[in-house]
């Protein structure tokens, strides 16, 4: 359970530096320049004409160390290694001192003889000396840095030790010049670039060297072999013609195979235009704008080169739970100075992203808080409209239980007074008032049972379908219902609601229009995926003209994507058909 | 002659019923009652009672039962606009005789008296629709109703047994967002704990909606 919250690139302490300093006097550079000075006495000391002694040439290479401490000393990371170069560039001198001492009259050939016969071990000396003074914290860049210098120090001796096992007093002289030269350039670059790639890195690229070399040349030595076999006029130039194209076409294959090797360590670096599309895919389609969110987690993690990322929405700052080990760096999302989310990444390494992968991530910022503000808004609205649709529901059971408990027992107890009065004296009046009553009070059910959805609240559409069915049944007519074996599972409860007031209405116009014998509801599934629903009757027919019920129904079929007509039936009678998609609303 | 008393605080239910007794040869009106007090002040002795379920100043089912211990021969049948399946249990378990609902036909209502004057249980013919109509209108009086959809969200998860964190995984949110919810949800059900608030989810039988 670890997370560490981002802060930013921390920047170095400002030098304070001494009061000289701070007239733009920087005592420390003047130092080295000194050094590097008195290094140069025993060199100009050595010209002899036009002509370099040896010892003269390696006094020269260190020369190369004095101008890096003057790079190097002025700033606080680097101060106290600078120090050791700027030592290192008084080296030539103190040589040149100790001849001196030795034999003052041939102080020269002295100097030189020192040079030759401990040459490697001063050598020695200051890389190790350079190497202790190098900045030591325990964090990657730190180590990263030691790892780069130790391995120039080690290619510098070797260039050393191998120039004086192997050639004479002159060339041994050059090499250690150019190998002191080219490690004071390189730990100059090492010491004071921020980011350094892990060694690995370059040996890599020296791998794909080597493995497009041997294979371009044993290729080429191939060549030669089959030239010289089948007696061409000159095989060694169709054989170097070989090698060399294999090489050419080598080379992109070796950048493609480091590209790949980059790309898996660091990601890709940055969005393309498929990955905006594999995002931005769904968009349409998926009912669940989350899945936006892990889409772009996953695209985060591909640009990044990291393997888990994820968005979590809200202020809440998220916490990790036990059996989720790793360590999760936490970014904030911020839109507008509010905080909509944090992106989670789960770190590889301790010590956290390599800097080039921050540096992504920092620039995806603020589109993943956009998308992460856009995702919460659309589930914001969504569950607004379902709470207001809920609401309603609510208002309207309410409003049909005041009717039903308001009206309905007014119309019960005139019923009752009418009835008894036909008992006493039955008269047509009151016969047709009392049938009147009991139409009302079935209508009154009917309305109330139809409107509402809470017949539906424990998601039995058919044995809702089949108890509305018989609540109309009944004065000599038959109301019957078939339906699908696939009805039910499945439906949302918006389209589960739309189908059972769907037939409610449809029973409701058939018997209050038509004067049927018989109504026929037909519910089911139809071969292309969509529900069908079918109220025939049996009665007058005629031309329906759409009431609020029937304008309201196919309001409802069209939001949720579905469509509703009502046609003659053969050979009389009214159909309504009604197609609603399983899903509901598309768009 | 089988004696009645109605009691029913709706004037125009109780006229109505009081004509329809009335009309029939077979039953007295012995007393008419519009609260449990005037019902229990009549001191004639029915065979049958008729008993709205609300009254104003108390329940028609402890009404019924007092009735019945008073003059243990008396049959007592609840008359009531709802179709409550509760209400149904609670009549029959306190003993009373019938359960008839104030929408059936008057002719129903009468030949129900006959029936339960016979010694005879009687239960609403056609209560079907009546129960449609009936459990149509009843609230959701689960504290349920009083939760809203991002809330309703979360509980749907964790009645389908996930942790906070799968949760939090599942909503794309923060484990603490979650539990805040929860403890939100738990004080609108009015319950003391998440294991209880998940209880009373699956009693009123919560399902996922996807």
């Amino acid at each position: 359970m670890a997370a560490i919250q981002h802060h930013g690139d921390v920047s170095g302490d400002p030098s304070s530096g001494t009061g000289i300093e701070r007239l733009g006097f920087p005592t420390a550079v003047v130092g080295a320049a000194l050094a590097t000075g008195v290094g140069m006495i025993p060199v100009f000391a050595g010209i002899n004409g036009n002509r370099m002694p040896p010892a003269a040439t390696v006094s020269a290479g260190w020369v190369a160390l004095g101008l890096a401490a003057a790079l190097l000393v002025d700033r606080p990371a680097t101060r106290r290694v600078g120090s050791v170069f700027a030592g290192c560039a008084v080296v030539p001198a103190i040589v040149g001192g100790v001849a001196l001492i030795q034999d003052r009259d041939r102080a020269w050939p002295a100097f030189a003889r020192l040079w030759d016969r401990y040459g490697w071990l001063i050598v020695a000396a200051a890389l190790v000396a350079i190497a202790l003074s190098v900045d030591r914290a325990y964090d990657r860049m730190s180590r990263r840095r030691l790892v780069w210098l130790v391995s120039w120090s080690a290619a510098l001796f070797g260039a050393v030790l191998a120039g004086r096992l192997t050639a004479d007093e002159g060339r041994a002289a050059v090499v250690t010049m150019i190998a002191l030269w080219a490690f004071a350039a390189a730990a100059t670059r090492i010491l004071l670039t921020g980011e350094l790639r892990p060694i690995v890195e370059p040996l890599v690229d020296a791998a794909l060297v080597v493995v497009a070399v041997a294979v371009s040349g044993a290729l080429g030595l191939g060549a030669l072999a089959a030239g010289r076999w089948s007696r061409l006029p000159s095989p060694a130039a169709s054989a170097v013609f070989v090698a060399v194209a294999a090489a050419a076409l080598s080379w992109p294959l070796g950048i493609w195979l480091r590209r790949r090797y980059l790309e898996h360590r660091y990601g890709r670096g940055t969005l393309t235009p498929a990955d905006v599309a594999v995002i931005t895919e769904g968009l349409h389609r998926d009912a669940d704008p989350r899945e936006l969110l892990a889409k772009a987690a996953a695209m985060v993690a591909a640009a990044s080169g990291h393997q888990e990322v994820n968005i979590v929405l809200g202020p809440d700052e998220p916490d990790h739970p036990r059996d989720q080990d790793g360590v999760f760096l936490h970014h904030a999302l911020v839109v507008g100075g509010d905080r909509v989310g944090t992106l989670a990444i789960r770190l590889e390494h301790p010590e956290g992203p390599e800097q080039r992968q921050s540096q992504v991530v920092t620039r995806l910022l603020p589109t993943v808080s956009l998308v992460a503000r856009a995702v919460e808004l659309a589930i914001e609205a969504d569950q607004a409209r379902q709470d207001v649709a809920r609401e309603r529901d609510l208002e309207r059971s309410r409003i049909l239980g005041d009717l039903h408990d308001g009206v309905g027992p007014v119309l019960a107890g005139l019923s009752m007074r009418v009835q008894a009065e036909l008992r006493r004296d039955p008269t047509p009046l009151l016969e047709v008032l009392g049938k009147e009553l009991a139409d009302c009070r079935g209508d009154l059910r009917r309305i109330v049972s139809g409107l509402t959805p809470s017949a539906l609240h424990d998601g039995d559409l058919a044995g809702a379908l089949a108890r509305l069915v018989d609540s109309f049944a009944g004065d000599g007519r038959t109301v019957s219902l078939r339906t699908g074996p696939t009805l039910g599972p499945g439906l949302t409860p918006e389209v589960t609601v739309a189908v059972y007031r769907c037939v409610a209405e449809g029973i409701t116009n058939a018997l209050r229009h038509g004067d049927p014998s018989q109504v026929i509801v037909d519910v089911g599934i139809g071969v292309d995926g969509r529900i069908e629903i079918d109220v025939c009757d049996d009665g007058t027919g005629g031309n329906v003209v759409p009431g609020v019920g029937l304008t309201s129904l196919l309001r409802r079929a069209e939001q949720l994507g579905g469509r509703l007509h009502v046609e003659p039936a053969q050979p009389t009678g009214v159909r309504l058909h009604v197609e609603l998609p399983v899903a509901g609303a598309a768009a | 002659m089988i004696g009645v008393l109605l009691v029913d605080d709706h004037p125009i239910v109780l006229s109505g019923l009081a004509a329809l007794v009335q009309s029939d040869d077979g039953l007295q009106l012995l007393a008419t009652a519009r609260s449990v007090a005037d019902a229990s002040a009549v001191t004639t002795t029915p065979d049958v009672a008729l008993v709205d379920l609300d009254l104003p100043d108390g329940d028609g089912i402890a009404l019924g039962a007092s009735l019945k211990l008073r003059w243990p021969t008396v049959r007592v049948v609840v008359l009531t606009m709802h179709a409550d399946d509760h209400a149904v249990v609670r009549s029959l378990s306190a003993g009373l005789d019938g359960y008839l609902l104030k929408d059936s036909d008057p002719e129903e209502i009468l030949a129900a008296i006959h029936t339960v004057a016979r010694g005879t249980m009687v239960l609403g013919r056609g209560a079907t629709a009546a129960v449609v109509a009936a459990a149509a209108i009843a609230p959701r009086t689960d504290g349920l109703a009083r939760l809203d959809t991002r809330e309703l969200e979360i509980l749907e998860l964790l009645v389908q047994g996930l942790t906070t964190a799968q949760a939090a995984a599942r909503l794309f949110l923060a484990p603490k967002t979650i539990r805040n919810r929860v403890s939100d949800l738990v004080g609108k059900l009015g319950v003391t704990s998440r294991e209880d608030a998940i209880e009373l989810a699956k009693a009123s039988g919560i399902k996922p909606r996807r």
